[in-house]
């Protein structure tokens, strides 16, 4: 049976929600911004779509990478610090 | 919300002709009637206008707000006359004031012997939930100084959201400049917290962003990568407040519009029963929803603006 949450969880799942939500925006404004980026680019140079692929691309990695960081790697330095400095 | 739509109802004939153009002087859709409602506008309705007007006592259903001359500031033009939303979003501010200055009284001095009674136990209970469980709880230690613009943001929002829900009122907060300005103030609040909490040092590592164990090229092509990045993270999240806020009050407000305008769409194919007493009833239970919607969305743009310094706060 699934565990009801308590009302002081309650506003936590809010929280969590609201973060998940910024980081996933950002990938998604990310990977739009530099697709503009790569259409300006293109443009300029006369070489659509080379740059707006690229930008896509690399906006997409970037706000991926961004959002893995974030999520993933930057909580476990922390808590390797916070080990760390405990045992210290 | 009837009230809304009350010159368009008494101008409304139950005959087809007055269903497809019903309005009261200007020939207006219900679509155009819904969209002349939830937007901003130069003019106040005066509540039972029409029926007023029909007596003789008044000449216009709306008063005229006035006009300023726009000012020039080099390559922009600022028109600062008031709209129906700005007079809405004062009225709401005065409320706020008011509402929060009266329960302090009732809670300070002599009076905090005894644990206050009514609104003032509702209010008190508000804020004290709000700091205790919203601002501090996610901004941690030091949290205490953020305090007032969590609670005056909570209030504010939840104010101009409820004056909006009263007939002939406004939504202030239905208006996307509106949620967008609470938003910027709330980034500008985030991006200060950030920087004195973290110092010039600490608040550019949450900017440029330079992974460790690269060479130094690689460090250079991730900085210029990510950087801009890191900057659109920063916009995104009061971006997605000020969007979330915006869109929920208006896709409320044109639901309930929509739902009422729908009796005078099917009065004159139906009999009267019918396309009366279903859309009232769900119109009903939809301002029921507003209700607790616009409690709703003010907690969490006052919460998720906690979140935000606390996060920006405990960075790196």
């Amino acid at each position: 049976m699934a565990e009801r949450r308590s009302p002081a969880e309650k506003p936590r799942v809010v929280m969590e929600v609201g973060r998940y939500f910024g980081y996933g925006l950002t990938w998604a404004l990310s990977t739009a911004f530099f697709l503009f980026l790569g259409w300006l680019l293109d443009r300029w140079l006369g070489t659509l779509p080379l740059f707006v692929v690229l930008g896509a691309v690399v906006g997409a990695g970037a706000g991926f990478y961004s959002l893995y960081y974030h999520l993933v790697i930057e909580p476990r330095e922390r808590r390797r610090r916070e080990a760390g400095g405990n045992n210290g | 919300m009837i009230g809304r739509l009350w010159p368009w109802l008494q101008a409304a004939e139950p005959q087809a002709e007055a269903a497809a153009a019903p309005a009261e002087g200007g020939g207006l859709t219900l679509g155009e009637m819904i969209m002349h409602h939830v937007t901003d506008s130069r003019e106040l309705e005066i509540p039972f206008g029409g029926a007023l007007r029909r007596i003789g006592l008044i000449d216009r259903t709306a008063i005229e707000l006035p006009r300023f001359d726009p000012i020039q500031l080099g390559p922009v033009t600022l028109d600062l006359s008031p709209t129906k939303h700005v007079v809405f979003l004062f009225l709401a501010a005065i409320l706020v004031a008011v509402v929060m200055i009266w329960t302090a009284r009732k809670t300070h001095g002599k009076a905090a012997e005894r644990a206050p009674k009514g609104v003032a136990n509702l209010i008190e209970a508000f804020v004290i939930y709000l700091r205790d469980e919203v601002a501090l709880r996610n901004i941690g230690h030091g949290g205490e100084r953020y305090v007032p613009y969590v609670l005056t943001l909570f209030f504010f929002i939840l104010f101009a959201n409820l004056l909006g829900l009263l007939p002939w009122g406004a939504t202030a907060t239905g208006n996307i400049a509106v949620t967008a300005t609470l938003a910027f103030l709330s980034l500008v609040l985030i991006e200060v917290s950030g920087f004195r909490t973290l110092g010039p040092r600490g608040y550019l590592r949450t900017i440029v962003f330079v992974p460790e164990g690269m060479p130094w090229y690689g460090k250079a092509l991730m900085a210029a990568i990510m950087t801009p990045v890191e900057l659109l993270g920063k916009v995104a999240k009061p971006f997605a407040l000020a969007v979330r806020l915006f869109a929920n009050m208006t896709a409320g407000h044109l639901v309930v519009l929509a739902l009422v305008g729908l009796i005078f769409v099917a009065a004159p194919v139906a009999s009267w029963i019918l396309p009366v007493i279903a859309p009232v009833v769900m119109a009903v239970a939809i301002m029921v929803l507003e209700l607790f919607v616009a409690l709703l969305q003010a907690f969490i743009f006052a919460m998720l603006t906690s979140v935000f310094i606390g996060l920006i706060r405990h960075a790196h």
